[in-house]
C-alpha cells in the first residue's frame, strides 16, 4: 500500500479512535473514560474529514466532543461518582453475552472480509454543507421537519420526569 | 422524482391529515399550559383524532400516491391505516381521563403526547422510504417512553421507563444500522453516476429496483444484504414483542397506566407490523408467476416463520401460569403476535388477513386493558383474585369484560373469531400446515387463561374488598365500552364490511406497484 498522506492519516486517526474507545472501557475513572470517549470522537471526527465529509466532521466535534460530553462530564463530576467498584466476578449470563458478543463480530468481520475489493473513486460532494443543505431542504423536507416532533415529545418527556411532585 | 415547488404545495395538501393532528397536539399543548383542564382536552383530542381520519379518507386515493418525493405514502392503504391507528387512540381516551382522576394525578400533557404518538405511528406505517419509517418509529417509542416513566414516584413506573427506554433505544440502534446496511448497498448501485440532485437511495420503490441488480451474482452483497434484513427484523421484532425479543413486554406494560398500556399493545404493535408489511411487500418478498407464489428471500421468511411459531407457543404457555391479570394480557399480546406473523408468512392475502386481525385486536385488546384500569383498587393492583364475584357485584362490567376475554380467546359470533380464522385459512392456503395446527393447539391455551378469568368473575366468591366498580361507570367508560362491544359483534358477524375494503386498498395500493416492476 503507498504510503499518501491520506493512509497515513487513516491509520493515525483510526489507531487513535481504537485507543481512545479501549480507553473508555478500561479506565475505572467515569472521568477519565470520559475523556478517552472524547479522543475517540475527536479521531472519528479526523477520518471524516479524510473522507471529504467536512459537515459530518465539525457537526462531529461540535456536538458530540462539544455538547454531549461536557453534558456526560457535569453529569459524572455533580454525582461526584466514586470509582467504578470491581465487575471481576464471574457470571454465566455475562459469559454467554461474551461468546455471543464475539460471534457477532466474527460474523460481521466474515460478511465485511470482501469490501476491500471496492474502491471508492471521483470526488464526493455528499461532504460540504451545501449540498447537505440542499437535499434536507428538498428531498428530506418531511422527515427533517418531522424530527421537531421528535424533539417536542422528547421536551414535554424531560418536563414530565424532572418537574417535582407537587405538580404532579 | 425531480425536486418542484408545485409539487412541494401538492404534497403538503396530501398530509393534511397529517398536519391537522400536529396542529392539534400543538393546540392540546396551549391550552394545558393556560389551565384549560378537566374534560375539554380528552374531548377536543378525541374529535381532533375522528376528524383527521374524515379528512384522510377524504383526501385519499384508492390507488398509490406518494407526498415528499416518494418519503410517505398517502394513497392505497394509507387512509384506512390512518383511520385504523386514530381509532385506537380514540378508543383509549375513552378509559383514559377516569383513570388518571383515580389516582389524582391528571397529566395533562397526555393528550398531547397520544397525539403525537398518533402522528409518529401514522408516519412509521404509512412510510415509503426507510428513513421515514425511522423517524416515525422513533416519534411513536420517545411518547411510549414517556408513557412508561409518567408516574414517577411509582417504583414500577420507574423500572418500566427505564427498561423500555433503554431497550427500545438499543432495537432502535439495530434497526438504524440495517437501515445504514441498505443504504450503502443501494448507493453501491449508484455510484458511477452519483450526482447531488438524486433524491433519496433508501425509497421502497428505488430500493426494490437497485436491491436485486446489487444482489445479483455477488455473494457480499448478499451476505451484507441479509445482515440488513436481520438487523432490520430484530427491530421490528422487538416494537412488536415477538418471541426472543419480547422480554421488556410484561414488565412495561405493568408498570405503565393501563389504558395507555392498552394503546401501546395496539396502536404500536399495528404501526410496527404494517411499516414491515409494507417493506415485505414493496420489496417483493413474494412473488406470483404463473399463478404460484414464490418466496423471493426464502431464509428471511423462514426466519420470521421461526419466531412466529415460538412466539405463539411461548406467549400463550407462559400467560397460562399468570396470576396477574395486566401481565397475563402483556403474555397474550406476546402471542398474538405470533399469529400476525402467521399471516406474513403466508404471503399473498396474508397481509390483509394480519391487517384484519390487527385492527379486531385493537378494538378487544383496549377494551380489556381499559376495562382492567377501571376495576383496579389502587396503582398497578391488578391480581386476579380481586375479580372474583364481580359478576354478582357489577354485572354489566363482567359481561362487557367476558365478551372482550371470549373475543381473544376466539369463540365464534364474535370478530375475535373471525380475526383467527382468516389468519390460519391463508397460512393453511399457504401450506404451512405445521404453523396452523401450532396456532390453532396454543388458541386452546389460550382459551384457558382467558375463560379462567370469566370463571372467577361469575363462580368465584365474593370478595369484601373489591371496588364498587358501578360508581366508575361514568358516561365516558360506559360509552367507549358499549362502542366497542358493538363493533365486536359487528365485525364478528358482518366481517366483510371490513374486510372487503382492506382486500380493495391492498390490491390496488400494493398491486400497482407490483405490476409495474413486471412481477
Amino acid at each position: 500500500m503507498e504510503a499518501t498522506l491520506q493512509t497515513i492519516l487513516f491509520w493515525v486517526f483510526a489507531i487513535l479512535g481504537i485507543a481512545g474507545g479501549i480507553g473508555l472501557l478500561f479506565n475505572r475513572n467515569p472521568v477519565y473514560a470520559a475523556l478517552s470517549l472524547i479522543l475517540n470522537f475527536f479521531s472519528i471526527a479526523g477520518l471524516y474529514l479524510s473522507l471529504q465529509a467536512q459537515f459530518l466532521s465539525i457537526i462531529q466535534v461540535l456536538v458530540y466532543a462539544g455538547a454531549i460530553m461536557v453534558l456526560f462530564l457535569f453529569v459524572i463530576m455533580l454525582l461526584n461518582l466514586e470509582h467504578e467498584s470491581g465487575v471481576t466476578t464471574f457470571h454465566t449470563r455475562r459469559a454467554l453475552a461474551f461468546v455471543l458478543g464475539l460471534a457477532f463480530v466474527g460474523e460481521m468481520l466474515y460478511v465485511f472480509r470482501g469490501l476491500s475489493a471496492y474502491k471508492l473513486e471521483g470526488s464526493f460532494e455528499y461532504g460540504e454543507v451545501e449540498p447537505i443543505g440542499y437535499q434536507l431542504m428538498t428531498y428530506y423536507l418531511l422527515p427533517f421537519e418531522m424530527i421537531s416532533v421528535i424533539l417536542l415529545a422528547a421536551l414535554i418527556g424531560a418536563i414530565i420526569v424532572a418537574r417535582s411532585h407537587k405538580y404532579i | 422524482m425531480e425536486f418542484s415547488i408545485d409539487l412541494l404545495g401538492q404534497s403538503t395538501v396530501q398530509i393534511l391529515p397529517i398536519l391537522f393532528l400536529l396542529l392539534v397536539g400543538l393546540a392540546l399543548m396551549m391550552l394545558d399550559a393556560f389551565k384549560v383542564h378537566g374534560k375539554i382536552l380528552p374531548i377536543l383530542t378525541g374529535l381532533g383524532l375522528i376528524f383527521s381520519a374524515v379528512l384522510a379518507l377524504a383526501y385519499g386515493s384508492p390507488s398509490s400516491q406518494v407526498a415528499f418525493f416518494g418519503m410517505l405514502e398517502t394513497g392505497g392503504i394509507a387512509p384506512l391505516v390512518h383511520v385504523f391507528l386514530c381509532a385506537s387512540g380514540l378508543f383509549t381516551l375513552f378509559f383514559l381521563p377516569d383513570y388518571l382522576k383515580r389516582y389524582h394525578r391528571p397529566i395533562e400533557d397526555v393528550y398531547a403526547l397520544l397525539v403525537f404518538a398518533v402522528i409518529g405511528m401514522v408516519l412509521m406505517a404509512n412510510a415509503a422510504d426507510l428513513i421515514m419509517t425511522f423517524i416515525g418509529l422513533e416519534t411513536m417509542s420517545m411518547c411510549l417512553y414517556i408513557f412508561a416513566a409518567m408516574y414517577k414516584t411509582e417504583e414500577r413506573s420507574n423500572e418500566s421507563g427505564f427498561k423500555y427506554f433503554l431497550l427500545g433505544s438499543f432495537a432502535s440502534a439495530f434497526l438504524l444500522l440495517g437501515i445504514s446496511l441498505i443504504y450503502g448497498l443501494s448507493g453501491m448501485h449508484q455510484l458511477p453516476q452519483a450526482k447531488v440532485s438524486m433524491g433519496s437511495l433508501l425509497n421502497l420503490d428505488v430500493l426494490a429496483n437497485t436491491l436485486p441488480n446489487v444482489l445479483e451474482g455477488s455473494n457480499v452483497n448478499e451476505i451484507i444484504f441479509y445482515t440488513a434484513i436481520g438487523l432490520i427484523l430484530i427491530g421490528f421484532l422487538f416494537k412488536v414483542a415477538a418471541f426472543p425479543f419480547h422480554s421488556w413486554t410484561p414488565d412495561v406494560y405493568e408498570g405503565t397506566p393501563t389504558p395507555l398500556a392498552g394503546f401501546m399493545a395496539t396502536g404500536g404493535k399495528m404501526a410496527a407490523f404494517i411499516a414491515l408489511g409494507v417493506i415485505m411487500q414493496k420489496l417483493n418478498f413474494f412473488y406470483i408467476e404463473n399463478g404460484v407464489e414464490f418466496e423471493t428471500y426464502p431464509k428471511i421468511i423462514q426466519v420470521l416463520a421461526i419466531a412466529s411459531l415460538l412466539t405463539m407457543i411461548y406467549g400463550n404457555i407462559v400467560a397460562a401460569r399468570q396470576t396477574n391479570i395486566k401481565r397475563m394480557l402483556a403474555y397474550s399480546s406476546i402471542a398474538h403476535s405470533g399469529y400476525v406473523l402467521l399471516g406474513f408468512c403466508a404471503g399473498g392475502d396474508g397481509f390483509e388477513a394480519s391487517l384484519f386481525y390487527l385492527f379486531i385486536y385493537t378494538l378487544m385488546n383496549i377494551g380489556a386493558f381499559g376495562m382492567v384500569g377501571m376495576a383496579e383498587r389502587q396503582y398497578e393492583d391488578t391480581h386476579m383474585d380481586h375479580w372474583k364475584g364481580l359478576g354478582k357485584k357489577a354485572p354489566y362490567f363482567a359481561a362487557a369484560m367476558s365478551v372482550f376475554l371470549f373475543s381473544l380467546t376466539g369463540i365464534p359470533p364474535l370478530a375475535g373469531f373471525m380475526a383467527k380464522y382468516q389468519v390460519f385459512i391463508t397460512a393453511i392456503r399457504a401450506d404451512l400446515i405445521l404453523l396452523a395446527t401450532v396456532g390453532i393447539l396454543t388458541s386452546v391455551i389460550g382459551a384457558y387463561y382467558y375463560i379462567r378469568l370469566i370463571v372467577y368473575m361469575f363462580f368465584g366468591e365474593e370478595q369484601e374488598t373489591a371496588p364498587d366498580l358501578n360508581t366508575r361507570f361514568t358516561w365516558m367508560p360506559a360509552t367507549g365500552i358499549a362502542l366497542l362491544v358493538a363493533l365486536i359483534l359487528f365485525f364478528g358477524v358482518l366481517p366483510s364490511t371490513i374486510l372487503s375494503p382492506i382486500d380493495k386498498v391492498v390490491e390496488s395500493g400494493l398491486g400497482i406497484v407490483m405490476a409495474s416492476l413486471g412481477m
